[in-house]
């Protein structure tokens, strides 16, 4: 199921086959039990999901948590969907395949009370170990001898991790012989993320603390068949990830991590900004550092224990200082090696999703930038231009040909005031190619900008749309190839046809919406329907649009002018046309905390709270930019919000 | 999946509309309004069926107008499938759950899309305008 329709439009459902256990206070793990699947999640994510009981779309979900302010950081609660659904927890239409069923284990034993006898066990067989010096022998009968101690002690190991998960109540399953690296019994233990964390210690540490007993004894028994299973026990307490003490020492992470935290599946939570926050995380903690420091101990043990296996002086390495060299040097050029990949793979992603933009544009002002004064269009070139704009797309076969059969092409020079003042055009124009520059002019005589048009834009129908502010001056930014339809023409193919409100906001409002940072990651349809809900109001000047601590029901859009932002009557910021507000009591569903006062002759456009919200909850680009302006505008995240 | 003939379409012919949903009312009402207006009309009941039919008859295909949600690979995968195919082919979007107001990813964001319930005029003038982006498309270097 491709992601975006999964985070829009689907109706998902939590899975009914679930068991949810609580291993850490605050911290659940949610299984589903005939998909073998699991998710770690906090309390409130929890809940989150729990609102699929019922079928529901994602849009449904954050727009239930907007409203009842439960919702979460929005890149958390997609990542959350997303992995949800892909382990089976979220369900569309169907459920997910069957995994294997779990085995009927007949023994039991306590995890709880084994815990401390394991920690003991692994520490008394350390100790002994070391105590003991060992001193392997590598001729065959003691190679064996010392593989078959190993199988068995691996083998024991194993049913007891069987026997500790069934006395937790959980499931064990694939019992069976594995016979690599050596001849043994295993088990999959996956069900050992769902018991509590004390017993998660024991059934961890077993199998080394057996193993490293084992050998102790060994050593005393026949000390030349000790190589293989010491070799064997170090490697079962390597500290990297994913071994047992890895799963151990991430006891100590604070908040505990959860499924969300890493290998994300939302493409917004891949860029590099997202994943040095997580990087960050993880890597100045207090657990990495005691990861570090273990690393630190396991090597100095093993070099230890490698200085008695013979053959090797380790004083003799230590004392010159260049093996050191190497060997930090190794251990540097693994990580930077690795950063720099990362960096130059990250770095190009960045680049090319940058500047492919900047470069389409470039490729566009050169285009507009060539003189072509005498230009024609085929037939079939004015209809393709018809089709592209909004405000012509309703027209049939024949219309259309009608209309591009009166469209007369024209050549604008750069930098010239094609309508003035007071001029009301006897034709609008549709921009083939180049741009206008649209300006409005204050009492005062100041002017300012209000708009850029584009391609399959037009200009010259103000008068005409919007006949309370009638008069525009329109400027030619760059040399201009325009079609030229005669009003009569225009009235009669689009106005009479889509009516003054639906032209008015495919022609007027549609171009400075297109321009907003908030609208530039949507469907240009997208973009249409939200023109079609906005309704453009006047403000006088310092006219309160709203008032501080008080309910805010709409979404503002300046469409000219300016607006004034005040906290305790004094002004904190000045917006201007093509910036928004109001988003963030919409967002947090609570009072505002600021006033927003008129400037000088300001228009702007609204959009009552209901239709912004599910615009807002079903275009999770346009969620992700509000949560992110809004959490600037206030100095902290927006979400999840405070209490 | 049918189409209205086996053989390939000589280049005169008219041209090609492929109908791709999982409700064969739909496919049938969608042929009928198309073949009026002088479409030649493929169907297909799901994505997989459609994709042999843009593979067996890529030429004759101009126009593709899919449903979104079907039982399979879904309407943005297909679209997805076609463009590698046949990159010229404009595609119309039909969905009851896919709106205007949801994200479209960025590679998809100039599909045509129309909401349903649609109207049989609604599909007939969004397949005309269709036929004339793909001639455009078709006649630029």
């Amino acid at each position: 199921m491709d992601p975006h329709l999964l985070l829009s439009a689907c109706k998902l459902t939590l899975a009914t086959d679930l068991k949810v256990t609580s291993p850490r206070p605050g911290f659940l793990v949610v299984k589903n039990i005939s998909a073998r699947t699991y998710l770690n999640l906090d309390d409130a994510q929890w809940r989150l999901l729990q609102h699929f009981n019922d079928p529901q779309t994602v849009p449904q979900v954050l727009a239930t948590a907007i409203e009842t302010r439960t919702a979460p950081a929005l890149h958390d609660f997609y990542e959350l969907v997303l992995k949800a659904y892909n382990s089976g927890l979220l369900l569309f239409e169907t459920p997910m395949d069957a995994a294997d069923e779990a085995t009927e284990w007949k023994f039991k034993l306590p995890p709880f009370f084994l815990s401390r006898w394991v920690v003991a066990l692994l520490v008394v067989g350390l100790g002994l170990v070391f105590w003991e010096r060992p001193e392997p022998s590598f001729h065959w009968f003691d190679l064996l001898l010392g593989l078959v101690v190993w199988c068995g002690l691996l083998s024991l190991s194993q049913f007891l991790v069987a026997c500790e998960l069934c006395g937790a109540d959980m499931d064990v399953y694939a019992p069976r012989i594995r016979w690599w690296p050596v001849p043994h019994f295993t088990i999959d233990d996956s069900d050992r993320c769902m018991v509590e964390q004390r017993a998660q210690i024991a059934i961890l540490l077993t199998p080394a603390a057996l193993c490293m007993a084992g050998t102790a004894i060994l050593l005393s028994l026949a000390p030349g068949a000790c190589l293989i299973p010491l070799v064997g026990t170090m490697v079962l307490l390597h500290p990297l990830g994913g071994g047992a003490m890895d799963r151990l020492l991430a006891f100590l992470e604070k908040p505990p991590l959860r499924s969300i935290d890493s290998d994300p599946l939302f493409e917004p939570n891949r860029q590099i900004g997202r994943r040095w926050h997580h990087v960050k995380r993880s890597t100045f903690s207090r657990a990495a550092w005691i990861r570090l420091a273990y690393a630190v101990a396991w090597m100095a043990g093993a070099l230890f224990l490698t200085h008695f296996f013979g053959g090797w002086d380790f004083r003799e390495f230590a004392r010159d200082y260049r093996n050191w060299v190497v060997v930090v040097a190794v251990l540097v050029a693994g990580p930077v090696s690795a950063l720099a990949i990362f960096s130059l793979r990250e770095g190009w992603r960045l680049a090319a999703e940058r500047y492919t933009d900047v470069y389409r544009e470039f490729l566009l002002k050169r285009s507009r930038r060539q003189k072509v004064p005498d230009f024609d269009l085929a037939d079939e070139d004015r209809q393709q231009w018809l089709v592209h704009s909004p405000l012509f797309r309703g027209l049939n076969n024949a219309e259309r040909a009608e209309v591009a059969s009166l469209l007369t092409p024209h050549f604008i020079k750069d930098s010239t005031t094609v309508i003035r003042i007071g001029d009301r055009p006897e034709s609008i124009a549709l921009i083939v190619s180049g741009e206008a520059e649209i300006f409005r002019r204050h009492k005062n005589g100041r002017r300012q900008l209000m708009t850029r048009v584009i391609e399959g834009e037009i200009f010259g129908a103000h008068h005409l749309l919007d006949p309370e502010h009638p008069d525009v001056e329109v400027r030619a930014s760059t040399h201009l190839h325009v079609m030229l339809l005669d009003i009569p023409s225009f009235q009669r193919f689009v106005i009479n046809r889509i009516g003054p409100d639906l032209a008015s906001s495919m022609a007027l409002k549609l171009p400075a919406l297109k321009r907003l940072s908030l609208c530039r990651q949507w469907h240009g349809q997208s973009v249409e329907r939200f023109a079609q809900l906005s309704t453009v109001v006047d403000f006088a000047t310092d006219a309160t649009i709203l008032r501080e601590n008080d309910d805010c029901r709409y979404f503002f859009v300046i469409y000219e002018g300016t607006v004034r932002i005040t906290r305790r009557n004094r002004t904190v910021a000045t917006l201007a046309a093509g910036q928004y507000f109001g988003e963030i009591s919409l967002l947090q569903n609570s009072q505002t905390t600021t006033a927003v006062l008129g400037g000088e002759e300001t228009r702007c456009l609204y959009i009552p709270q209901r239709d912004f919200l599910r615009f807002v909850t079903h275009n999770y680009s346009a969620a992700l930019e509000l949560e992110r302006v809004s959490s600037k505008r206030l100095g902290r995240p927006i979400f999840p919000l405070k209490r | 999946m049918n189409a209205s003939t086996t053989t390939p379409f000589p280049s005169s012919e008219p041209p090609g509309v492929l109908v791709v949903d999982d409700e064969s009312a739909i496919r049938d009402l969608a042929r009928l309004a198309l073949e009026a207006e002088g479409y030649r009309v493929f169907d297909a009941g799901t994505a997989k069926e459609a994709i042999k039919l843009v593979e067996a008859f890529g030429a004759q295909i101009h126009v593709v107008v899919t449903d979104v949600m079907m039982p399979g690979a879904d309407g943005l995968t297909l679209a997805r499938q076609v463009r590698k195919r046949a990159p010229l082919v404009q595609i119309i979007v039909v969905s009851a759950h896919l709106s205007q107001d949801h994200y479209w990813p960025e590679d998809l964001r100039d599909l045509r899309f129309l909401p349903k319930p649609f109207s049989l005029s609604a599909l007939t003038r969004a397949a005309g305008e269709a036929m004339v982006r793909f001639q455009a498309k078709a006649r630029s270097p």
